[in-house]
Protein backbone atom coordinates (compact mmCIF):
# COMPACT_ATOMS: atom_id res chain seq x y z
CA UNK A 1 0.00 0.00 0.00
CA UNK A 2 1.15 3.56 -0.58
CA UNK A 3 2.43 5.60 2.36
CA UNK A 4 0.09 7.34 4.77
CA UNK A 5 0.68 10.81 3.28
CA UNK A 6 -0.23 9.76 -0.25
CA UNK A 7 -3.70 10.03 -1.63
CA UNK A 8 -4.20 7.90 -4.69
CA UNK A 9 -7.59 6.94 -6.06
CA UNK A 10 -8.06 4.18 -8.60
CA UNK A 11 -11.30 4.17 -10.58
CA UNK A 12 -12.42 0.95 -12.20
CA UNK A 13 -14.90 1.57 -15.00
CA UNK A 14 -17.26 -1.40 -15.23
CA UNK A 15 -19.15 -0.43 -18.36
CA UNK A 16 -17.98 -2.35 -21.44
CA UNK A 17 -18.52 0.74 -23.60
CA UNK A 18 -15.14 2.09 -24.77
CA UNK A 19 -16.11 5.71 -24.17
CA UNK A 20 -18.94 7.99 -23.16
CA UNK A 21 -20.52 5.57 -20.70
CA UNK A 22 -22.52 6.67 -17.67
CA UNK A 23 -20.03 4.75 -15.51
CA UNK A 24 -17.14 6.78 -16.94
CA UNK A 25 -19.03 10.09 -16.61
CA UNK A 26 -19.90 9.35 -12.98
CA UNK A 27 -16.32 8.34 -12.19
CA UNK A 28 -14.97 11.44 -13.94
CA UNK A 29 -17.22 13.67 -11.85
CA UNK A 30 -15.86 12.16 -8.63
CA UNK A 31 -12.27 11.95 -9.89
CA UNK A 32 -12.02 15.59 -10.98
CA UNK A 33 -13.22 16.72 -7.55
CA UNK A 34 -10.74 14.46 -5.77
CA UNK A 35 -7.96 15.91 -7.95
CA UNK A 36 -9.02 19.40 -6.87
CA UNK A 37 -8.46 18.19 -3.30
CA UNK A 38 -4.93 17.10 -4.16
CA UNK A 39 -5.56 13.45 -4.95
CA UNK A 40 -3.81 11.57 -7.74
CA UNK A 41 -6.35 9.66 -9.79
CA UNK A 42 -6.18 6.90 -12.36
CA UNK A 43 -9.05 5.30 -14.29
CA UNK A 44 -8.98 1.83 -15.82
CA UNK A 45 -11.59 0.01 -17.87
CA UNK A 46 -12.26 -3.54 -16.71
CA UNK A 47 -13.85 -5.11 -19.81
CA UNK A 48 -10.61 -5.49 -21.86
CA UNK A 49 -9.15 -7.57 -18.99
CA UNK A 50 -12.04 -10.06 -18.94
CA UNK A 51 -10.32 -12.51 -21.29
CA UNK A 52 -6.76 -11.23 -20.94
CA UNK A 53 -4.91 -12.50 -17.87
CA UNK A 54 -1.99 -10.10 -18.31
CA UNK A 55 -4.28 -7.09 -18.38
CA UNK A 56 -6.06 -8.41 -15.30
CA UNK A 57 -2.70 -8.75 -13.52
CA UNK A 58 -1.96 -5.10 -14.37
CA UNK A 59 -5.27 -4.04 -12.82
CA UNK A 60 -4.55 -6.06 -9.69
CA UNK A 61 -1.06 -4.55 -9.43
CA UNK A 62 -2.59 -1.07 -9.62
CA UNK A 63 -4.73 -1.88 -6.57
CA UNK A 64 -1.51 -2.31 -4.59
CA UNK A 65 -0.70 1.37 -5.15
CA UNK A 66 -4.13 2.80 -4.30
CA UNK A 67 -5.56 4.26 -1.09
CA UNK A 68 -9.08 4.35 -2.46
CA UNK A 69 -10.62 2.10 -5.11
CA UNK A 70 -13.87 3.25 -6.69
CA UNK A 71 -15.91 0.76 -8.72
CA UNK A 72 -18.21 2.49 -11.20
CA UNK A 73 -20.54 0.14 -13.04
CA UNK A 74 -24.00 -0.33 -14.58
CA UNK A 75 -26.39 -3.02 -13.37
CA UNK A 76 -26.60 -6.06 -15.64
CA UNK A 77 -29.32 -8.60 -14.86
CA UNK A 78 -29.67 -7.45 -11.25
CA UNK A 79 -25.99 -7.65 -10.37
CA UNK A 80 -22.53 -6.56 -11.44
CA UNK A 81 -21.52 -7.10 -15.08
CA UNK A 82 -19.48 -10.31 -15.48
CA UNK A 83 -16.13 -8.51 -16.04
CA UNK A 84 -16.54 -6.59 -12.75
CA UNK A 85 -17.20 -9.84 -10.90
CA UNK A 86 -14.13 -11.31 -12.61
CA UNK A 87 -12.04 -8.41 -11.25
CA UNK A 88 -13.32 -8.98 -7.71
CA UNK A 89 -12.57 -12.71 -7.99
CA UNK A 90 -9.06 -11.97 -9.27
CA UNK A 91 -8.49 -9.45 -6.44
CA UNK A 92 -9.56 -12.03 -3.84
CA UNK A 93 -7.41 -14.74 -5.46
CA UNK A 94 -4.37 -12.44 -5.65
CA UNK A 95 -4.59 -11.80 -1.91
CA UNK A 96 -4.98 -15.53 -1.27
CA UNK A 97 -1.98 -16.59 -3.36
CA UNK A 98 0.22 -13.74 -2.17
CA UNK A 99 0.60 -12.02 -5.54
CA UNK A 100 -1.07 -8.97 -3.95
CA UNK A 101 0.47 -8.01 -0.61
CA UNK A 102 -2.01 -8.12 2.30
CA UNK A 103 -1.00 -4.55 3.18
CA UNK A 104 -2.68 -3.51 -0.06
CA UNK A 105 -5.92 -2.57 1.64
CA UNK A 106 -7.48 0.45 -0.04
CA UNK A 107 -10.93 1.63 0.97
CA UNK A 108 -13.66 0.58 -1.46
CA UNK A 109 -16.49 2.81 -2.68
CA UNK A 110 -19.12 2.10 -5.33
CA UNK A 111 -20.87 4.25 -7.95
CA UNK A 112 -23.67 2.33 -9.59
CA UNK A 113 -26.58 3.06 -11.91
CA UNK A 114 -29.29 1.12 -13.67
CA UNK A 115 -31.62 1.67 -16.62
CA UNK A 116 -34.77 1.64 -14.48
CA UNK A 117 -36.01 4.71 -12.63
CA UNK A 118 -35.66 3.04 -9.22
CA UNK A 119 -32.22 2.79 -7.58
CA UNK A 120 -33.57 -0.26 -5.77
CA UNK A 121 -32.46 -2.36 -8.73
CA UNK A 122 -28.84 -1.58 -7.74
CA UNK A 123 -29.36 -2.94 -4.22
CA UNK A 124 -28.06 -6.47 -4.72
CA UNK A 125 -24.93 -5.33 -6.57
CA UNK A 126 -24.03 -2.78 -3.90
CA UNK A 127 -24.48 -5.42 -1.22
CA UNK A 128 -22.26 -7.83 -3.21
CA UNK A 129 -19.51 -5.20 -3.17
CA UNK A 130 -19.94 -4.62 0.56
CA UNK A 131 -19.67 -8.35 1.25
CA UNK A 132 -16.60 -8.49 -1.00
CA UNK A 133 -14.93 -5.76 1.09
CA UNK A 134 -15.85 -7.64 4.26
CA UNK A 135 -14.52 -10.94 2.90
CA UNK A 136 -11.11 -9.58 1.91
CA UNK A 137 -10.87 -7.35 4.99
CA UNK A 138 -10.86 -3.86 3.49
CA UNK A 139 -12.82 -0.81 4.60
CA UNK A 140 -16.20 -0.27 2.96
CA UNK A 141 -16.62 3.42 2.09
CA UNK A 142 -20.23 3.24 0.90
CA UNK A 143 -22.08 3.70 -2.35
CA UNK A 144 -24.00 6.13 -4.53
CA UNK A 145 -26.58 4.37 -6.68
CA UNK A 146 -29.26 5.86 -8.89
CA UNK A 147 -31.77 5.04 -11.62
CA UNK A 148 -31.95 6.26 -15.23
CA UNK A 149 -28.18 5.93 -15.53
CA UNK A 150 -28.24 6.79 -19.22
CA UNK A 151 -29.19 10.35 -18.31
CA UNK A 152 -25.57 11.17 -17.38
CA UNK A 153 -23.88 9.48 -20.33
CA UNK A 154 -21.20 11.81 -21.61
CA UNK A 155 -22.50 14.74 -19.56
CA UNK A 156 -21.19 16.78 -16.68
CA UNK A 157 -23.10 15.98 -13.55
CA UNK A 158 -24.30 19.59 -13.21
CA UNK A 159 -26.00 19.34 -16.61
CA UNK A 160 -27.63 16.00 -15.85
CA UNK A 161 -30.69 15.17 -13.72
CA UNK A 162 -28.21 14.53 -10.90
CA UNK A 163 -27.76 18.29 -10.74
CA UNK A 164 -30.71 18.19 -8.34
CA UNK A 165 -28.58 16.38 -5.75
CA UNK A 166 -25.38 18.34 -6.28
CA UNK A 167 -24.96 19.31 -2.57
CA UNK A 168 -25.28 15.67 -1.53
CA UNK A 169 -22.85 14.68 -4.28
CA UNK A 170 -20.28 17.26 -3.12
CA UNK A 171 -20.72 15.99 0.46
CA UNK A 172 -20.09 12.41 -0.68
CA UNK A 173 -16.90 13.34 -2.52
CA UNK A 174 -15.71 15.48 0.41
CA UNK A 175 -16.21 12.50 2.71
CA UNK A 176 -14.19 10.22 0.43
CA UNK A 177 -11.45 12.85 0.14
CA UNK A 178 -11.20 13.11 3.91
CA UNK A 179 -11.06 9.35 4.45
CA UNK A 180 -14.65 9.00 5.61
CA UNK A 181 -17.49 6.92 4.20
CA UNK A 182 -20.17 8.32 1.89
CA UNK A 183 -22.84 9.83 4.16
CA UNK A 184 -26.15 7.99 4.34
CA UNK A 185 -27.91 11.28 3.39
CA UNK A 186 -26.04 11.33 0.07
CA UNK A 187 -26.90 7.69 -0.65
CA UNK A 188 -30.56 8.38 0.13
CA UNK A 189 -30.69 11.53 -2.03
CA UNK A 190 -29.29 9.68 -5.05
CA UNK A 191 -31.83 6.90 -4.60
CA UNK A 192 -34.79 9.27 -5.12
CA UNK A 193 -36.23 8.68 -8.63
CA UNK A 194 -35.87 11.45 -11.23
CA UNK A 195 -39.26 10.64 -12.77
CA UNK A 196 -42.21 8.80 -11.25
CA UNK A 197 -42.03 5.10 -12.03
CA UNK A 198 -45.53 5.04 -13.55
CA UNK A 199 -44.49 7.39 -16.36
CA UNK A 200 -41.37 5.46 -17.29
CA UNK A 201 -42.85 2.63 -19.41
CA UNK A 202 -44.24 5.13 -21.94
CA UNK A 203 -41.08 7.26 -21.94
CA UNK A 204 -38.86 4.19 -22.32
CA UNK A 205 -41.00 2.76 -25.13
CA UNK A 206 -40.55 5.91 -27.19
CA UNK A 207 -36.81 5.91 -26.55
CA UNK A 208 -36.37 2.32 -27.80
CA UNK A 209 -38.44 3.00 -30.92
CA UNK A 210 -36.30 6.03 -31.69
CA UNK A 211 -33.09 4.07 -31.23
CA UNK A 212 -34.35 1.25 -33.51
CA UNK A 213 -35.24 3.79 -36.23
CA UNK A 214 -31.80 5.37 -35.94
CA UNK A 215 -30.23 1.95 -36.39
CA UNK A 216 -32.46 1.24 -39.39
CA UNK A 217 -33.91 -1.86 -37.75
CA UNK A 218 -36.39 -3.38 -40.22
CA UNK A 219 -37.76 -6.08 -37.91
CA UNK A 220 -40.37 -5.67 -35.18
CA UNK A 221 -38.77 -5.15 -31.78
CA UNK A 222 -41.11 -7.82 -30.39
CA UNK A 223 -39.80 -10.55 -32.72
CA UNK A 224 -39.68 -14.04 -31.19
CA UNK A 225 -36.46 -15.38 -32.63
CA UNK A 226 -36.38 -18.76 -30.91
CA UNK A 227 -38.86 -21.66 -31.01
CA UNK A 228 -40.68 -22.74 -27.88
CA UNK B 1 -39.96 -31.93 -19.18
CA UNK B 2 -36.93 -30.23 -20.73
CA UNK B 3 -34.25 -28.92 -18.38
CA UNK B 4 -31.14 -26.90 -19.14
CA UNK B 5 -28.40 -27.05 -16.52
CA UNK B 6 -25.76 -24.37 -16.76
CA UNK B 7 -22.59 -25.85 -15.23
CA UNK B 8 -20.61 -22.72 -14.39
CA UNK B 9 -17.75 -24.35 -12.50
CA UNK B 10 -14.35 -23.11 -13.49
CA UNK B 11 -11.63 -25.62 -14.41
CA UNK B 12 -10.50 -27.44 -11.29
CA UNK B 13 -13.59 -26.50 -9.26
CA UNK B 14 -14.63 -30.09 -8.57
CA UNK B 15 -17.04 -29.08 -5.82
CA UNK B 16 -19.26 -27.08 -8.20
CA UNK B 17 -18.95 -29.77 -10.87
CA UNK B 18 -20.10 -32.30 -8.28
CA UNK B 19 -23.08 -30.05 -7.47
CA UNK B 20 -23.96 -29.93 -11.18
CA UNK B 21 -23.70 -33.75 -11.34
CA UNK B 22 -26.08 -34.01 -8.37
CA UNK B 23 -28.61 -31.65 -9.93
CA UNK B 24 -28.52 -33.46 -13.28
CA UNK B 25 -29.02 -36.80 -11.49
CA UNK B 26 -31.94 -35.43 -9.45
CA UNK B 27 -33.59 -34.07 -12.59
CA UNK B 28 -33.14 -37.34 -14.47
CA UNK B 29 -34.67 -39.17 -11.50
CA UNK B 30 -37.74 -37.02 -12.09
CA UNK B 31 -37.85 -38.00 -15.73
CA UNK B 32 -36.47 -34.77 -17.15
CA UNK B 33 -34.70 -34.57 -20.47
CA UNK B 34 -31.53 -32.75 -19.37
CA UNK B 35 -29.12 -30.68 -21.44
CA UNK B 36 -25.96 -29.84 -19.51
CA UNK B 37 -24.25 -26.69 -20.74
CA UNK B 38 -20.63 -26.61 -19.59
CA UNK B 39 -19.85 -22.90 -19.67
CA UNK B 40 -16.06 -23.26 -19.31
CA UNK B 41 -15.95 -25.17 -22.62
CA UNK B 42 -17.93 -22.54 -24.55
CA UNK B 43 -16.99 -19.36 -26.38
CA UNK B 44 -18.98 -16.76 -24.42
CA UNK B 45 -17.88 -13.17 -24.75
CA UNK B 46 -19.06 -10.54 -22.27
CA UNK B 47 -22.08 -8.38 -23.06
CA UNK B 48 -20.99 -5.10 -24.62
CA UNK B 49 -24.04 -3.15 -23.47
CA UNK B 50 -24.88 -2.11 -27.06
CA UNK B 51 -28.60 -3.07 -26.84
CA UNK B 52 -28.28 -4.51 -30.35
CA UNK B 53 -30.35 -7.49 -29.22
CA UNK B 54 -33.22 -5.03 -28.66
CA UNK B 55 -32.88 -2.46 -31.44
CA UNK B 56 -30.67 -3.93 -34.19
CA UNK B 57 -31.44 -7.68 -34.40
CA UNK B 58 -34.44 -7.91 -32.04
CA UNK B 59 -34.40 -11.05 -29.94
CA UNK B 60 -30.85 -12.13 -30.78
CA UNK B 61 -27.49 -10.88 -29.54
CA UNK B 62 -25.33 -9.30 -32.23
CA UNK B 63 -22.27 -11.26 -31.00
CA UNK B 64 -22.04 -14.55 -32.91
CA UNK B 65 -20.80 -16.93 -30.24
CA UNK B 66 -22.18 -19.81 -28.14
CA UNK B 67 -24.43 -17.53 -26.04
CA UNK B 68 -26.96 -17.49 -28.89
CA UNK B 69 -27.48 -21.25 -28.66
CA UNK B 70 -27.73 -21.07 -24.86
CA UNK B 71 -30.44 -18.38 -25.12
CA UNK B 72 -32.41 -20.58 -27.53
CA UNK B 73 -32.05 -23.58 -25.19
CA UNK B 74 -33.14 -21.62 -22.13
CA UNK B 75 -36.31 -20.21 -23.63
CA UNK B 76 -37.28 -23.61 -25.06
CA UNK B 77 -36.89 -25.31 -21.67
CA UNK B 78 -39.29 -25.89 -18.79
CA UNK B 79 -36.57 -25.51 -16.18
CA UNK B 80 -33.39 -23.49 -16.33
CA UNK B 81 -30.80 -24.28 -13.65
CA UNK B 82 -27.59 -22.46 -12.82
CA UNK B 83 -24.89 -24.18 -10.78
CA UNK B 84 -22.13 -21.79 -9.81
CA UNK B 85 -19.70 -20.89 -7.09
CA UNK B 86 -21.11 -18.06 -4.97
CA UNK B 87 -18.95 -14.95 -5.25
CA UNK B 88 -19.74 -12.54 -2.39
CA UNK B 89 -23.42 -13.45 -2.59
CA UNK B 90 -23.58 -13.28 -6.40
CA UNK B 91 -23.15 -15.85 -9.13
CA UNK B 92 -19.52 -16.24 -10.17
CA UNK B 93 -18.26 -14.39 -13.24
CA UNK B 94 -18.53 -17.44 -15.50
CA UNK B 95 -22.26 -17.91 -14.84
CA UNK B 96 -22.81 -14.17 -14.99
CA UNK B 97 -21.14 -13.92 -18.41
CA UNK B 98 -23.95 -16.12 -19.76
CA UNK B 99 -26.74 -14.43 -17.79
CA UNK B 100 -25.70 -11.00 -19.07
CA UNK B 101 -26.23 -12.31 -22.60
CA UNK B 102 -29.80 -13.48 -21.98
CA UNK B 103 -31.45 -10.06 -22.03
CA UNK B 104 -32.43 -10.78 -25.64
CA UNK B 105 -35.14 -13.02 -24.13
CA UNK B 106 -37.08 -10.03 -22.79
CA UNK B 107 -38.25 -6.88 -24.54
CA UNK B 108 -36.62 -3.47 -24.17
CA UNK B 109 -40.05 -2.02 -23.32
CA UNK B 110 -41.01 -1.54 -19.73
CA UNK B 111 -43.92 -2.59 -17.60
CA UNK B 112 -44.86 -2.33 -13.93
CA UNK B 113 -44.61 -5.42 -11.73
CA UNK B 114 -45.56 -5.03 -8.07
CA UNK B 115 -45.08 -1.28 -8.32
CA UNK B 116 -41.59 -1.51 -9.88
CA UNK B 117 -40.45 -1.00 -13.45
CA UNK B 118 -39.22 -4.14 -15.24
CA UNK B 119 -38.79 -5.24 -18.84
CA UNK B 120 -41.77 -6.71 -20.65
CA UNK B 121 -41.84 -10.38 -21.65
CA UNK B 122 -40.87 -11.26 -25.23
CA UNK B 123 -42.12 -14.85 -25.08
CA UNK B 124 -45.39 -16.30 -23.95
CA UNK B 125 -43.83 -18.58 -21.39
CA UNK B 126 -40.55 -18.77 -19.50
CA UNK B 127 -38.95 -21.68 -17.64
CA UNK B 128 -38.76 -22.08 -13.89
CA UNK B 129 -35.35 -21.01 -12.58
CA UNK B 130 -33.34 -22.81 -9.94
CA UNK B 131 -29.89 -21.89 -8.70
CA UNK B 132 -27.45 -24.01 -6.74
CA UNK B 133 -24.49 -22.11 -5.32
CA UNK B 134 -21.37 -23.57 -3.76
CA UNK B 135 -19.39 -21.84 -1.02
CA UNK B 136 -16.17 -22.89 0.74
CA UNK B 137 -17.62 -22.04 4.17
CA UNK B 138 -21.11 -21.22 5.43
CA UNK B 139 -22.17 -17.59 5.29
CA UNK B 140 -25.75 -16.72 6.18
CA UNK B 141 -25.34 -13.25 4.65
CA UNK B 142 -24.05 -14.57 1.33
CA UNK B 143 -26.71 -17.29 1.16
CA UNK B 144 -29.44 -14.73 1.82
CA UNK B 145 -28.07 -12.35 -0.81
CA UNK B 146 -27.78 -15.18 -3.34
CA UNK B 147 -31.46 -16.04 -2.74
CA UNK B 148 -32.40 -12.37 -3.11
CA UNK B 149 -30.49 -12.11 -6.39
CA UNK B 150 -32.25 -15.18 -7.81
CA UNK B 151 -35.61 -13.74 -6.75
CA UNK B 152 -34.81 -10.41 -8.44
CA UNK B 153 -33.59 -12.11 -11.62
CA UNK B 154 -36.66 -14.32 -11.80
CA UNK B 155 -38.89 -11.23 -11.72
CA UNK B 156 -36.90 -9.45 -14.43
CA UNK B 157 -36.60 -12.58 -16.60
CA UNK B 158 -40.24 -13.62 -16.03
CA UNK B 159 -39.41 -17.10 -14.74
CA UNK B 160 -42.57 -19.01 -13.90
CA UNK B 161 -41.18 -19.89 -10.48
CA UNK B 162 -37.78 -19.96 -8.81
CA UNK B 163 -35.72 -21.38 -5.95
CA UNK B 164 -32.17 -20.99 -4.68
CA UNK B 165 -29.96 -23.14 -2.47
CA UNK B 166 -26.37 -22.89 -1.32
CA UNK B 167 -24.08 -25.68 -0.14
CA UNK B 168 -20.94 -25.05 1.86
CA UNK B 169 -18.00 -27.06 3.09
CA UNK B 170 -18.63 -30.77 2.72
CA UNK B 171 -22.44 -30.56 2.87
CA UNK B 172 -23.97 -33.18 0.56
CA UNK B 173 -24.81 -31.65 -2.80
CA UNK B 174 -27.39 -34.35 -3.57
CA UNK B 175 -29.55 -33.27 -0.65
CA UNK B 176 -29.36 -29.62 -1.75
CA UNK B 177 -30.34 -30.59 -5.30
CA UNK B 178 -33.34 -32.53 -3.99
CA UNK B 179 -34.47 -29.61 -1.83
CA UNK B 180 -34.11 -27.22 -4.74
CA UNK B 181 -36.30 -29.26 -7.06
CA UNK B 182 -38.84 -29.92 -4.30
CA UNK B 183 -39.06 -26.16 -3.80
CA UNK B 184 -40.24 -25.63 -7.38
CA UNK B 185 -42.70 -28.50 -7.13
CA UNK B 186 -40.65 -31.15 -8.91
CA UNK B 187 -41.06 -34.04 -6.55
CA UNK B 188 -39.88 -37.58 -7.12
CA UNK B 189 -42.79 -39.83 -7.92
CA UNK B 190 -43.25 -42.48 -5.27
CA UNK B 191 -44.60 -45.77 -6.59
CA UNK B 192 -46.12 -48.41 -4.31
Amino acid sequence: MSDAASRRALFFIGSPKPKGSASASFAEAVGSRLEAEGWETRAERIAPAFSDDNRMLDLIAAIGRADLVVLSFPIYVDSLPAPVLRLLEAWRDALADGSLHPDAAPRLAVLSQCGFPEAKHCGVAVEVCRLFAEEIGIEWAGALAFGMGGSIEGRAIEQSPLGRVLPEFEAAVAALAEGRSIPAESTAAFARPVVPAWGYPMLGGLMWKRQARKRRCAEPLTLRRYAQ
Amino acid sequence: MKAVVLDAASRGDTRTQEAADALVAALELRGAEVERVVVRDLDIRPCTGCFGCWTRTPGQCVIADDARAVAAQVVASDLYAVVSPVAFGSFGSLAKSVQDRLICLVLPHFTMIDGEVHHRRRYERYPAMVALGTMPAPSAEQSALFARLVERQSVNMHNSTYAAQTVSGSEPTALAAERLLDAVGLRTEVTA
